[in-house]
């Protein structure tokens, strides 16, 4: 039985799916229907096992592992798309190489090519520091899907984007661009962010830099570099990017969520910790905005969370003061519909939440969020879980 | 008005309630420690124990207990605690200034920054040595300069960092903070200094890669950039006193035995030293420790005790190349050179390092197989090159990358860095060789590309 949890007028019903035999690593959660069966799946990066993982759903709302692949050092993230346009789809993996910072050369980009019964693994990029993510998307409008990958490294990294040359012989050809050199890359979401119908290229760099770059696509696979955002405060741990009309104005926004503090074991919540909006106002201009303010927030998703046809915001928090057992490790944000947003607590445990996604696992055309923890040591595995789902439906 | 002896008088009281004041603030009883519920602490129960135990001791009228049980708090997170402990001692001893410093700190860790600086700039204005030297007001400078960046105030920040300008860390923020401010000049004068210094630095170098950028001369900024990646000098983001920290940490519960555990490896004691690992292990599981644990099983011959463990290991973090090795060594020692080969080829894939292609070179010289041997050989000498480029050890990494290209001629990235190598010693054909072999192997190598266009520019220099 789900265990329940109450959030301003949700009810969320609370399920972990655990395995217990090993540490709990989870590095990224999204919510995809992989199999394209009508219902919505957890594809799972996790860091302990070495392996991207489905968590396919069932009827009945249960779900069955399926390893997609494995001896993945670390994956951070995974993307999926049909790479090969066959009608299936495809996982693009971000491999990171080393959890911990490490500036050697370990990092890759491995495609898990979807051959039905199996998914066969394909080096597309190696010999780089330690990839943070990779997204998928038609850059050099050519018809054919070109990737942009976050180096992250550590005091040395990138930005790339790999061109699609095509299969030949059984091997996939990218040829790699650099469009950046800093360290730090963490998130290279795509969309069209200028609204002249190609895609363009935003990057969050952290460590050190604490900078927000967009790439704007000037066709052919030419991209203009521009910073939108550079905060002062170097603390600030931006710790990822999500590109979303949260406005529904029709431009593509950016919502950047801030609080990685992972410099050392026992962090703290910092008073600057939260989730900053930026709205795109047209012409490469942005208005930043501080939605939340939310110790150790490490990611944040978008989805209508309350169902009224407005886009919420959840954040998840990683790094806090845990000895305080009442401090929420994961809250939503309601949306008045004006973007002006009320922060709801959702859940204490479980803590150390790094990654989450929203979408609606029981088919009932709300949001609903799944999100992965990752502890290392010397901090103890107490009240954490690899995955939980929170299922929201209408309270009371 | 009053008259002079009544001004003698009120003089006096006054000068009696303060000593008054001064003795009860003395000898007042600190109030009780900040609670901590331990149930939800994140440290491990036999850290979470001896603090319990430094608590029990703690005598409340001791100033160097309360500091001591305050830098116990502060290395296991505890910083409201620390905090605490750090006020009692203001209280029990103001005359001592040691534990200012490590005061301030606290409020820093949990985002108080004003507070923070209060302290410094006490310590500033008393030009206080300790804890770390006489350069102790240049660090409290440094880090007032990090909070006013915390606040967003880069005018107060700058000028904080400006009078912190013999610590490098302090110079290579403010040499970071100008660039961002549009004195890409100034910065740039700063850079010089420090890579006068250190030229190895990556931080200082890729910083000056940017300066240059900033100010439009892309050759010199490319060029600095390039010798960032040929470094493995990095700049600590520490403040000293975190070592303090970290051995703090070293010191107390499972650690300690994990740390005693590696002291008598060292001294030969083996059989004693599996006993401390075990313990450490047991207590937690961290992939540190079981590969400790794992190793000395194999030091004292007990290889399938090491491969049960080095399985545990990659069951609970997954697999490392270090763990693999283990189950590789022992495979060899049990006799099953086919697992050992299978282990050490996954090991590569993770982290390919030049004694595991030795292993397996070795492995197939046995086997009969001098084709398999020489590409494994290869692969040992491009590794050992690779290792000498990021050490910018270029005459080294050239060696090697030759020997490794004799042995076998179809490693692409072998020949991008012999190429990278040849250009940064100035042997353009022999670069431009380099380049198109590695090219012929892998048209999509993009490095390769831009190598061999760097080569035409600086060509036709």
């Amino acid at each position: 039985m789900p265990d329940q949890r109450e959030s301003s007028k949700i009810t969320f019903d609370k399920v972990s799916l655990t395995e217990g035999k090993s540490a709990v690593r989870t590095a990224n959660v999204q919510i995809v229907d992989l199999d394209r069966d009508g219902l919505n799946d957890i594809l799972v990066c996790d860091a302990a096992r070495n392996a991207v993982i489905l968590y396919r759903q069932i009827p009945g709302g249960q779900f069955e592992e399926r390893v997609l692949g494995d001896n993945l050092k670390c994956p951070a993230h995974a993307t999926v798309v049909d790479l090969d346009k066959d009608g299936d789809l495809d996982v693009v993996v971000a491999v990171l190489g080393s959890i911990f910072p490490w500036d050697e050369l370990v990092g890759r980009v491995v495609l898990l090519e979807n051959e039905g019964d199996r998914f066969t693994q394909h080096v597309l990029l190696d010999d780089v520091r330690r990839v943070a993510d990779v997204q998928a998307g038609d850059l050099d409008g050519d018809g054919d899907i070109d990737l942009a990958v976050a180096v992250f490294g550590y005091a040395r990294g990138e930005v790339l984007w790999l061109e699609n040359l095509g299969k030949k012989d059984g091997r996939w050809h990218f040829l790699d661009h650099q469009l950046l050199d800093h360290p730090g890359a963490i998130h290279v979401p795509i969309g069209d962010l200028d609204g002249d119908g190609d895609l363009d290229i935003a990057a969050i760099v952290s460590q050190d830099e604490e900078e927000l770059w967009v790439f704007e696509n000037l066709g052919r696979g030419q991209f203009k570099p521009r910073r939108i955002y550079a905060s002062p405060n170097y603390d600030v741990g931006s710790a990822g990017l999500v590109m979303c009309d949260l406005d529904k104005d029709g431009k593509a926004d950016l919502l950047l969520p801030q609080g990685d503090n992972l410099e050392d074991p026992y962090a703290w919540p910092q008073p600057y910790h939260g989730c900053l909006w930026f709205r795109n106002l047209g012409n490469w201009k942005f208005e930043s905005k501080r939605i939340a303010t939310f110790g150790g927030t490490y990611a944040a998703a978008v989805g209508d969370i309350d169902g009224d046809g407005d886009l919420d915001v959840v954040l998840v928090s990683l790094c806090n003061d845990w000895s305080d057992p009442t401090r929420p490790s994961v809250v939503w944000l309601e949306n008045d519909g004006h973007q002006n947003f009320k922060m709801w607590p959702i859940d204490r445990t479980p803590i150390g939440l790094i990654t989450v996604a929203c979408g609606d696992l029981n088919n009932d055309g709300r949001a609903d969020i799944v999100a992965g923890s990752l502890i290392l040591p010397p901090v103890t595995e107490r009240r954490v879980q690899r995955i939980t789902t929170w299922v929201s439906r209408k309270g009371k | 008005m009053m008259a002079p002896i009544q001004k003698i008088l009120w003089t006096v009281v006054l000068l009696e309630l303060a000593g008054l004041g001064l003795v009860w603030r003395m000898r007042a009883r600190p109030g009780p420690l900040p609670a901590v519920d331990w149930s939800a602490c994140m440290m491990e129960d036999a850290v979470a124990g001896e603090i319990r135990e430094m608590e029990k001791r703690l005598q409340i009228n001791d100033p160097r207990g309360w500091a001591e049980l305050g830098a116990t708090y502060r290395a296991f997170g505890l910083f409201p605690q620390a905090e605490y402990c750090y006020r009692q001692v203001d209280k029990l001893s103001p005359k001592d200034r040691s534990y200012l410093y490590y005061w301030a700190e606290c409020f820093d860790l949990t985002g108080q920054t004003r507070q923070a600086t209060k302290r410094y700039r006490q310590i500033i204005r008393e030009n206080l040595e300790v804890p770390l030297g006489v350069r102790t007001p240049q660090y409290c400078w440094l880090n007032i300069g990090q909070d006013r960046l915390r606040e967003e105030n880069v005018p107060a920040a700058i000028d904080a960092l400006s009078k912190a300008r013999d610590l490098p860390r302090a110079k290579f923020l403010l040499s970071r903070v100008l660039i961002r401010s549009g004195r890409a000049k100034q910065a740039i004068s700063l850079l010089d200094d420090l890579l006068r210094d250190a030229p190895g630095m990556v931080e200082y170098n890729q910083m000056k890669s940017w300066a240059e950028a900033a100010l439009g001369d892309q050759d010199a900024a490319q060029e600095f950039y390039e010798r960032s990646l040929r470094s493995r000098q990095e700049l600590s983001k520490w403040d000293p006193t975190y070592q303090e920290v970290l051995e703090r940490r070293k010191r107390i519960g499972s650690q300690s035995w994990h740390e005693k555990s590696l002291q008598l490896e060292a001294q030969g004691k083996l059989r004693e030293a599996v006993a401390w690992s075990r313990k450490a292990a047991q207590a937690f599981g961290a992939e540190d420790r079981l590969q400790q644990l794992a190793k000395l099983e194999l030091l004292t011959g007990r290889p399938q005790e090491a491969i049960a463990l080095a399985e545990d290991c990659v069951r609970r973090v997954g697999a490392s190349a270090k763990t693999l090795d283990i189950i590789g060594v022992a495979s060899i020692q049990l006799g099953d050179r086919a697992r050992a080969q299978r282990v050490w080829e996954q090991a590569i894939e993770l982290e390919p390092t030049p004694n595991l292609y030795a292993k397996l070179a070795e492995l197939r010289y046995l086997a009969g197989d001098a084709v398999e041997a020489g590409r494994y050989r290869s692969m040992e000498q491009s590794q050992t090159g690779k290792d000498a480029w990021l050490d910018n050890d270029l005459i080294t990494a050239l060696d090697h990358f030759e020997k490794a290209v004799a042995l076998y001629d179809g490693h692409a990235n072998t020949w991008f860095y012999l190429g990278e190598t040849r250009r940064f010693l100035g042997d353009i054909p022999g670069a431009e060789a380099a380049y198109a072999r590695c090219l012929r192997l892998n048209p999509d190598h993009g490095r390769a590309r831009r190598g061999l266009e760097r080569l035409g520019k600086n060509g036709r220099k």
